[in-house]
């Protein structure tokens, strides 16, 4: 207990400058800003009145809805796209003959902004959940892609030439070394992909969508309740700090060899 | 007699295409050697002449441009586990431990757990790391990993084992104690060595047959023969001595004549 509690001070002096900022938020919001403007209150919400109305959407239930809906959709949007972007990946990065055949058309999509297929998505499915699950397979599974196939055409070639001489198939090639020595780069994929997904949520949840964090964001527009807003837009970095922090463990996990750090660790 | 050399170089050349006709790199012109079964062959060289591509074209990651490389008697068409490979950056598998990377080629040999243990236990008593089998190769020695490497070749107990300037670098102390572990592995082992280097002593401390090449590029210009016992006496032996005085002698013009080409 002792040594959590350290622990957790410890971990807190990360944060000296954060909670200043804060300090300062609260205080130029509450006595500067509406000296020489009189909707402060609309266009800037103070820190604590974020914080209340954050605690009164806590209580009756309301936020634990918009994220339990967002995440939802994040999770089977992007766990497809992991599947199909991983495997997608590999063939790729292995044969030769589908590198050339598919990248063109790898290429011609991916700059295709992932908004941009709302409307035909709109079209195909309605509006319904897999149509936002739709939309953020379409935004993650590029980065997962191209970063699974960076991973397997990297692979040092002394690696494969030293199995080869020791007399390992293709089969065997790919399952014990392309694959553990792509696996950082594929990791890296998944985090740059979880953290382009929540980009996406927010504008398809604007279009179409009964519930979800991006929903919040819009509740609190059409209502003038500013407080909503940052709400929302807090509620979703953190998210997306804990799904990071998820992954990094994970990958720590799985690539013991390659430590990865995270940025607020140590 | 012909076919009973282990490897046979018969009139190998080897063109590297660059971007133009003009930017061609040949690496090798016209070598013939052959290796004997159960010797250590080594090959030494001013560096750029050739002596990794010697390597890859007997491992069979490359095909030569003219001419054909045998092994007992075929040309060899692919990597195989019968010519194994060490690295002088050592390429262990840095996701796997030390014993499983030793046990690496016996997993592609389709081997029984039990078996895998058993071999993997002798190697790592050979190599004296018993200790260290659960370590990763990120944290071991440069030393350590290439006696790692070495053990993982062992372990496919090949006919050949090609050796790519493998100790080239580590400490002067390390490589000495490296070379002679070799050749008492050797010495038990009995296994054809095919050993890179650029160190003239280490040429000496090891080989039994010195292929000496030009530089690039590669012609044999000199093919010594050292028929004395394991260990031996770098300091005292005169004819020793006087095989080292050929070889510089040689190397030395070679690094003349490659200042003058690319001075003029």
């Amino acid at each position: 207990m002792k040594r959590f509690l350290l622990k957790f001070f410890y971990g807190l002096r990360n944060f000296d400058f954060f909670i200043f900022l804060l300090i300062c938020w609260e205080i130029f919001a509450r006595f500067i800003y509406p000296q020489f403007e009189s909707r402060a209150a609309i266009f800037l919400p103070t820190f604590l009145n974020v914080l209340k109305e954050f605690w009164q959407l806590l209580a009756n239930g309301i936020l634990w809805q918009h994220i339990l809906a967002s995440c939802k959709r994040i999770l089977v949007g992007f766990s497809l796209a992991s599947l199909c972007g991983i495997t997608l990946g590999f063939i790729l990065g292995y044969s030769q003959r589908a590198y050339e055949q598919l990248q063109g058309i790898c290429q011609i999509f991916r700059p295709v902004p992932p908004v941009a297929w709302i409307p035909i998505s709109l079209l195909w499915f309605g509006i319904t959940e897999a149509q936002q699950c739709f939309i953020i397979f379409i935004g993650v599974i590029f980065p997962i892609l191209f970063n699974t196939l960076d991973g397997v055409h990297s692979v040092s070639s002394q690696y494969k030439h030293a199995a080869q001489s020791l007399g390992a198939n293709k089969a065997l090639l790919l399952r014990k070394v392309i694959l553990p020595a792509a696996l950082p780069k594929i990791m890296f994929g998944l985090r740059s992909g979880i953290g382009y997904a929540w980009f996406i949520i927010v504008a398809a949840e604007f279009v179409s969508a009964p519930r979800g964090l991006g929903c919040l964001i819009l509740e609190g527009r059409n209502a003038i309740i500013t407080e909503r807003i940052f709400v929302g837009m807090i509620v979703i970095g953190t998210i997306n700090l804990l799904f990071d922090y998820a992954l990094t463990k994970l990958e720590n996990l799985i690539v013991p060899w390659q430590k990865v750090s995270l940025f607020y660790e140590e | 007699m012909k076919n009973k050399s282990k490897i046979i170089f018969n009139d190998i050349s080897k063109i590297f295409n660059g971007i133009n006709r003009n930017s061609d790199v040949i690496a090798l012109k016209n070598l013939s050697f052959s290796v004997e079964a159960n010797e250590i062959f080594v090959i030494i060289g001013p560096s750029g002449c050739g002596k990794t591509t010697i390597l890859n074209l007997i491992a069979g990651f490359i095909k030569p441009t003219g001419g054909a490389v045998l092994f007992d008697g075929e040309p060899i068409t692919k990597p195989g586990k019968e010519r194994t490979i060490i690295f002088q950056e050592y390429a262990l598998f840095p996701w796997y431990s030390v014993r499983n990377n030793i046990e690496f080629g016996l997993i592609s040999k389709k081997l029984p757990f039990k078996e895998r243990r058993l071999i993997s236990n002798e190697l790592l008593q050979l190599i004296k790391m018993e200790k260290f089998a659960d370590l990763f190769p990120y944290q071991l020695s440069g030393g350590m990993k290439q006696r790692v490497a070495l053990a993982r070749a062992l372990a496919v107990e090949p006919d050949v084992l090609l050796m790519d300037e493998p100790f080239g670098s580590l400490d002067a102390q390390t490589r000495g104690f490296l070379q002679l572990s070799l050749l008492n592995i050797w010495k038990a082992r009995k296994a054809t060595i095919i050993f890179v280097t650029h160190s003239i002593d280490e040429a000496i401390i090891l080989g039994q047959k010195i292929l000496v090449l030009s530089s690039q590029p590669g012609e044999q210009r000199d093919c010594v023969e050292i028929n004395k016992p394991f260990p031996r006496d770098l300091v005292r032996d005169q004819g020793l001595l006087d095989v080292k005085q050929r070889i510089s002698k040689i190397l030395d013009e070679e690094l003349n004549n490659y200042l003058k080409k690319t001075l003029d």
